[in-house]
């Protein structure tokens, strides 16, 4: 391949475009050169490739003209009922700090999550809207808080809603929630967010000591496969109609009094070896008499 | 009479890595190096084991993510250019060190790459057939682990913990050819309640860290050197904390024993550059190449190591296998006057210490094998095998907890790493909005929302977490986290807008082609 500083500019342009490199008509040759050669060597082997294999006019504007937005510029065109052709780049060159992530996911949202016994961190986002909705309804500015609650009350904490997330300190083996909102200064308080369960975990033994066992023996499923009960619980209902389906087709079967081996039974039958040995059982007038 | 029963649990998992946008990518180097230095040296010890008739027992996990990867033809065919990189340069290395006290070692390493690249060609670039063969004969009991690792009790909701589990299960049986009986949770962590989405994969027994059972409810009246059941039938099994000590330890660990070779010492920074600078990456940085001469010596500095003798490195680890095997024993008799019953000792550790950390762990690992095959007081045993033979166990619920440091969350959730939630929290609802939305979807959309459960599953890796917070791959786990929730979101955007863009999608299906199998109404 070319070394790409010997390529036509305009061709370079093209390969930039193929790379989903942005702001491409704002940048000299060399800058160009130096944006594209973090791309990973094949992608811009295949790039210049592709470009030289065809017309290295760029390609006209299409309508309308395909933009590559950051994901917040999508949203907010969404958001707006726009139509928008998402083009962004899927891949950032190497030593990239990553692609871009959206700065909001336009839900107002307080989540718990659990650290430790005694920590737990508290993120949330909260739209601007909600924000101006409830410092209309408190009539001022307000301060953001937290209001843990536990069994043992309600504690306040004051936080900085832009930081987004807070570390709190609480008790082992604690169930919390948390709700976030605005406090005016006679004390009342707007809930804007409030958060899911909770529960901190012990840091200690239980003091439980009731002992109960179980048995689980994964043969018993073999067992229960083979009585064909392994499908769902059936009602006695059920039982009883099985048991009547049962008796019709056994009794229409006149070979099944000589008790073949179950590798005789003819294909298709309806039967497991447990019903073949379980007709032995059954009492002797519902049985036809062998002919 | 047996005093008690001993299980390995061996973990063997790494992230997700494949770059097909770059020839050659650093990150793709872990798993060369754990398929030279760790993965092929213990199943050649299982299987040499199991040729000379050694009664052998391990338990592993190949979690889905690094099964995905050992079966993708790209990551073969890299693999082998690097062993065999690797075997030119340690021909040279044989020949320019003879003469000299660092010879052994090289004829050491040209020997198992040789080795290497002679199994890898024999098993046609798939490693997996020789884990499935051991597995048949029952040396090899491997259980799963989540689909990609991710953290369960960080999870915003059932439904992503139940798609994790499901995808691994599915995975497991698209490799291995049935369902597992185990697993491996990701980073041993446990919250009430997962044990019951685990019960409904039909999986019968997981491990957790010890404090989660010594502080479990109600008190388990075996602690950790029994399992138990937890109500949903699923059975736990705790850490033993003296094994755990007496090999991760790095002040009096096994592994500190000054013949064992030195991890920091390399011909990657001992070499001289331009002789090298062939076999590094491209970007010429001097870094690991796996070749290193040095014993760990003692508290010396770097430049004061001594020469690696291999045959004495070899002769310790058979000596430790046999005193780590005499203090399980003496551990067992101990015990079983407390128990009144033979204890059973589980002893996970994570399967890159052996051998990579660790060089000798391998050995190790063999050693111990060949002891307790004699030795009156101690079987050793899988998970299944102790179930299905003692299927009888106190009924208790875990406590919450990791094996991460503090036995708890810290490390995954931090200043370093918890602006990512939020992102992941979001991706989650908006998956099963999505998978519950459209549960017929037509073709297109269905490979939308595939390729969306992949990216959420890739974001979720709990590796990245962890590396945030030590910080040795910081950027990188950064960039990954970043660069999953970008596509997840596009895709999002596509579908909710009903308007697909098949083209993008085709080229991120091309980035992260993990789980071919997979179907979104997992999040169902």
């Amino acid at each position: 391949m070319l070394p790409l500083s010997d390529l036509p500019l305009k061709v370079l342009r093209v390969v930039a475009q193929r790379l989903g490199i942005t702001n491409r008509a704002k940048l000299r040759k060399t800058e160009l050169v130096d944006v594209i050669s973090q791309s990973g060597t094949g992608r811009v082997t295949k790039a210049v490739n592709d470009t030289l294999s065809e017309d290295t006019q760029e390609p006209p504007a299409l309508q309308p003209k395909p933009q590559i937005p950051t994901v917040s510029a999508a949203l907010e065109q969404a958001s707006s009922s726009k139509p928008v052709q998402t083009t962004a780049p899927v891949i950032g060159p190497h030593g990239h700090p990553g692609l871009p992530v959206p700065e909001s996911y336009g839900r107002d949202n307080l989540t718990l999550m659990v650290q430790d016994p005694h920590h737990l961190h508290a993120y949330w986002e909260i739209l601007p809207a909600t924000l101006a909705k409830a410092r209309a309804e408190l009539g001022e500015d307000g301060l953001p808080v937290l209001i843990v609650h536990s069994r043992f009350g309600a504690e306040l904490r004051i936080i900085d809603l832009k930081v987004g997330s807070y570390y709190l300190c609480v008790s082992a083996d604690t169930t919390y929630r948390a709700d976030l909102g605005l406090r005016g200064h006679n004390g009342r308080v707007v809930i804007i967010a409030q958060s899911q369960t909770v529960h901190s975990p012990s840091d200690q033994i239980s003091s439980r000591s009731d002992e109960q066992w179980m048995g689980v023996d994964t043969r018993f499923h073999e067992f229960l496969h083979m009585a064909g009960l392994d499908k769902g619980t059936l009602s006695s209902a059920d039982l009883a109609s099985q048991r009547g389906e049962w008796k019709e087709r056994v009794l229409s079967r006149q070979d099944l009094f000589n008790l073949p081996s179950s590798a005789s039974v003819p294909a298709g039958a309806l039967y497991s070896s447990l019903d073949l040995l379980s007709s032995k059982n059954l009492s002797s007038e519902a049985l036809p008499k062998k002919q | 009479m047996t005093a008690g029963h001993l299980i390995v649990q061996l973990h063997a998992h790494l992230p997700y890595v494949r770059h097909p946008e770059e020839p050659v990518f650093l990150e793709e180097s872990w798993l060369f190096e754990a398929i030279t230095e760790v993965y092929i040296p213990l199943l050649e010890r299982l299987d040499r084991m199991l040729r000379t008739g050694v009664h052998a027992r391990l338990c592993m996990t190949w979690s889905p993510s690094l099964c995905e990867m050992l079966a993708d033809p790209l990551l073969q065919q890299r693999y082998r250019q690097h062993l065999t990189a690797l075997l030119d340069l340690a021909g040279k290395e044989e020949f320019w060190k003879r003469n000299t006290p660092f010879h052994a070692a090289a004829v050491m390493y040209r020997d198992h790459f040789q080795y290497c690249l002679g199994r890898w060609d024999a098993l046609g670039g798939n490693i997996l057939t020789w884990v499935k063969d051991l597995m048949d004969a029952g040396v090899l009991e491997v259980v799963t682990c989540g689909a990609t690792h991710g953290y369960l009790p960080l999870m915003s909701s059932d439904a992503a913990r139940r798609a994790q589990l499901a995808v691994a299960c599915n995975n497991y049986r698209k490799h291995f050819g049935r369902s597992p009986r185990g697993i491996w949770l990701p980073e041993c962590a446990f919250a009430p309640g997962i044990d019951r989405l685990l019960s409904e994969q039909q999986l019968e027994f997981f491990f957790v860290e010890t404090h989660a059972m010594y502080y479990g409810s109600p008190r388990p009246r075996y602690g950790s050197y029994a399992p138990v059941f937890t109500p949903s039938g699923v059975a736990a099994f705790a850490r033993d904390p003296e094994t755990s000590r007496s090999v991760w330890s790095s002040q009096t660990g096994y592994p500190g024993n000054p013949v064992y070779r030195e991890f920091y010492r390399d011909l990657g920074y001992d070499g001289d550059y331009n002789y090298v600078k062939p076999y590094l990456h491209p970007d010429g940085i001097r870094r690991n190449l796996g070749l290193k001469y040095h014993r760990i010596t003692g508290k010396v500095q770097l430049h004061e190591k001594l020469p690696y003798d291999p045959a004495i490195a070899h002769k310790q680890a058979m000596d430790d296998a046999g005193h780590f095997l005499d203090a399980r024993a003496k551990q067992c008799r101990h015990l079983t006057k407390l128990l009144g019953k033979p204890a059973c000792i589980t002893s996970p550790y994570d399967a890159e210490l052996f051998g990579h950390w660790w060089f000798e762990g391998p050995q190790f690992i063999e050693s111990l094998f060949h002891a307790s095959a004699s030795h009156p007081d101690i079987e050793v045993l899988t998970p299944s095998e102790y179930l299905d033979r003692f299927p009888c166990h106190q009924i208790v619920m875990p406590n919450q907890g990791s094996w991460g440091e503090n036995g708890f969350h810290g490390v995954w959730l931090n200043p370093a790493n918890d602006w990512i939630y939020r992102h992941l929290h979001a991706a989650e609802d908006r998956m099963r909005e999505c998978a519950l939305r459209h549960p017929m979807a037509p073709p297109l959309l269905t490979r939308f929302l595939n390729q969306m459960a992949r990216e959420l599953l890739l974001m979720q890796s709990s590796d990245w977490a962890f590396i945030m917070t030590t910080g040795t791959a910081g950027a990188y786990a950064t960039r990954r986290v970043r660069d999953h929730v970008h596509r997840f979101t596009g895709l999002y955007e596509q579908v909710m807008r009903g308007e697909l863009n098949a083209e993008s999608l085709a080229t991120i299906e091309g980035l992260d082609p993990i789980f071919q199998e997979i179907d979104y109404r997992v999040y169902i």
